[in-house]
């Protein structure tokens, strides 16, 4: 009885997963096969096209602006390579930047308990407010210091977003050193610098490849600031993405999903790039010992 | 090699907490001077100071006469051996020996560092493992490249912090013997953080006793084992606990007036059970439990109300519930006052 028991939990464990799994999957499937497919099928009039019947590269031809068949109803070809190149500047200088400042900070917190115990939770409360209620005086702000629709402007607004995140991953990170680390080298005769650089970020290499990685993903799919932002010189792809409507179509979901997809990429490589450190990173840092 | 003077050291933290009190030491050149004392000594906080890694509230350290007090921790040549090792895990064992090497920039060419890591490799027995990764040693192995490591930049002085608690006892003893070995050698100065008597007795030519944040006596194993100053040394050290009794001095040895309060303290193995009605018997006590130890067995007692322990050649073993008789040599007797602790 008991193995007939197990048997019919196992099975439900199965079905649970199974449904768990489709329906984190199932969008991108959608998308997947939807940046494959011709117009008439991403925007039918005789039901759900569950498969492609007819696999196209049109949709990846068109946002790269080399479409050949521009129908009726279609909008000018455009091209989204600026707007990628964009998003890589903007997404990276924004990484760099916190993680430079977050890793510092967050160092001396851990480590020289500086700016007292309340400091953390000051970092983090910039968090605490959603990024639309201060994007229009940030806006007026930025008209002012001549940054809107620059690099600049982004990558100073993307690492001041993404810093809090930087300073508390990589504080726990940094509390999982032991102090005698540092002052060994130290002893040895570093500089607090030397100390810092030589000796304790090696100790962190996975905390640090997690924490740029997750920073640059919120980055990367940033829409909002970018939106207000930015307009046409270095409107990022999300964007991009959202500006690819026609008067005729609407929404053009298929060359949408295929910007979607061209988009899944740079993060993937970046995540497969330092993929022996984040299996670590993600779980490091993350129990006390 | 170098000579350490340390003249009226405190440290108080933030919060009030005075770790250091007042302290004065010297250690001399080529000596190996253990420093003792229960956890919350002031013993870590002292060599902390040494090293430099802690700045004191007042006081002053000099090394050879020369003030460092206010010298950075790169720049006092000490070597820093740690409790828990800190290595650098992502280094390879010889990337860890050579990195004091590296960041100090004496001027010394390649080829004469990678003979130094070899050199020291083989004094600490890692010869065998040096493109191995630090990080996959086993705790013995991570030891031995924390010594090394501390051991390649020449220290003038070698501090060691609990260097051998996390090991397991038999590699311990080896350590234990190899250091002594390797000072006595070197004729390095060596300043040694412990709380186990046993490394301290054994290793020392010289005990700081520590309790408090401050310094109970200062003197060779034999003074402090022997002579202790107070009731605290005599406390604190030895491997089973001396014997403290209430004790008073008769009136006619005491001098006019006075009738302190005393505390007689006797080591368990300068006690000896004889027969209850023995004429060498000073004390009557009772068999509570008796721990037989091999070379020697540990028997418990009750004296009058009091707990006391004597260490003896196992022989003629007591029974648990025995009434035996003490009889103990005058001249290791302690006497301490107890207003004040101190011997008398």
């Amino acid at each position: 009885m008991s193995d007939r028991l197990g048997w019919l939990r196992g099975i439900g464990k199965a079905l649970i997963v199974t449904v768990v799994g489709v329906v984190f999957l199932f969008p991108l499937y959608w998308i997947v096969t939807m940046a494959f497919k011709p117009q008439e099928e991403w925007q039918p009039i005789d039901g759900v096209h569950w498969v492609p019947d007819d696999w196209t590269l049109e949709n990846f031809k068109k946002i790269f602006g080399r479409a050949t068949d521009t129908g009726f109803f279609e909008a000018a070809p455009t091209d989204a390579t600026n707007a990628i190149v964009n998003s890589i500047v903007a997404a990276t200088g924004g990484t760099i930047l916190a993680m430079l400042v977050g890793t510092l900070t967050a160092y001396g917190i851990a480590r020289y308990k500086a700016g007292g115990g309340f400091l953390p939770f000051q970092i983090l409360q910039l968090r605490m407010f959603p990024p639309v209620a201060i994007v229009i005086p940030l806006l007026i702000m930025y008209a002012y210091l001549e940054l809107v629709d620059t690099y600049w402007g982004l990558i100073l607004i993307y690492g001041a977003v993404t810093f809090p995140f930087v300073v508390w991953l990589m504080r726990s990170f940094f509390q999982e050193v032991p102090r005698e680390i540092a002052e060994a080298a130290i002893v040895d005769g570093c500089s607090q610098w030397g100390a810092l650089f030589k000796a304790v970020l090696p100790q962190v290499r996975g905390g640090l490849a997690a924490t740029a990685l997750f920073v640059f993903i919120l980055n990367w799919s940033d829409f909002l600031l970018a939106l207000v932002l930015t307009s046409e010189q270095v409107e990022t792809a999300p964007v991009f993405l959202n500006g690819l409507q026609s008067a005729g179509a609407g929404q053009e979901y298929g060359p949408q999903a295929a910007l979607g997809l061209v988009l899944i990429i740079p993060p993937a490589i970046l995540g497969l790039a330092i993929q022996r450190y984040l299996v670590r990173g993600l779980t490091f840092g993350a129990v006390k010992r | 090699m170098a000579e350490i003077r340390i003249q009226s050291l405190t440290k108080e933290f933030a919060g009030g907490v005075v770790a250091v009190k007042d302290l004065e030491l010297e250690v001399p050149h080529g000596s190996f001077v253990a420093l003792l004392g229960p956890s919350g000594c002031g013993k870590t906080t002292t060599m902390n100071m040494i090293s430099g890694l802690e700045r004191p509230t007042a006081g002053e350290i000099y090394f050879d006469g020369r003030p460092i007090t206010r010298v950075a921790p790169g720049k006092r040549n000490v070597g820093f051996v740690f409790q828990n090792y800190a290595i650098f895990t992502h280094m390879t064992v010889y990337g860890n020996l050579a990195f004091g090497l590296k960041v100090r920039k004496d001027g010394r060419s390649k080829a004469e560092r990678d003979a130094e890591v070899r050199r020291v490799a083989e004094i600490v027995g890692l010869s065998g493992s040096l493109e191995r990764k630090a990080g996959v040693l086993s705790v013995n192995d991570m030891q031995k490249v924390a010594l090394g490591r501390s051991m390649i930049v020449q220290p003038a002085i070698f501090l060691l912090d609990e260097p051998f608690s996390n090991l397991d006892a038999a590699f311990r003893a080896y350590m234990r013997t190899e250091l002594k070995r390797i000072q006595h050698e070197m004729g390095q100065t060596m300043v040694y953080v412990t709380h186990d008597q046993v490394e301290a007795m054994s290793m020392a030519d010289r005990i700081a006793v520590m309790n408090l944040g401050e310094l109970q006596q200062y003197g060779s194993p034999d003074d402090v084992y022997n002579r202790p100053r107070n009731r605290f040394v005599a406390g604190f050290v030895g491997s089973t606990r001396m014997n403290f009794l209430p004790a008073s001095l008769a009136p006619a040895l005491a001098p006019e007036g006075r009738a302190d309060k005393l505390t007689l303290g006797v080591r368990p193995e300068a006690i000896e059970i004889v027969a209850p009605g023995d004429a060498r018997s000073t004390l009557d006590a009772r068999v509570t439990l008796v721990e037989p130890l091999g070379a020697k067995d540990v028997v418990h007692l009750e004296v009058g109300g009091h707990d006391a322990r004597v260490v003896g050649a196992p022989g003629r073993r007591p029974h648990v519930g025995d009434s035996v008789g003490l009889s103990f040599d005058p001249s290791r007797v302690h006497l301490f006052n107890d207003e004040t602790d101190l011997a008398v």
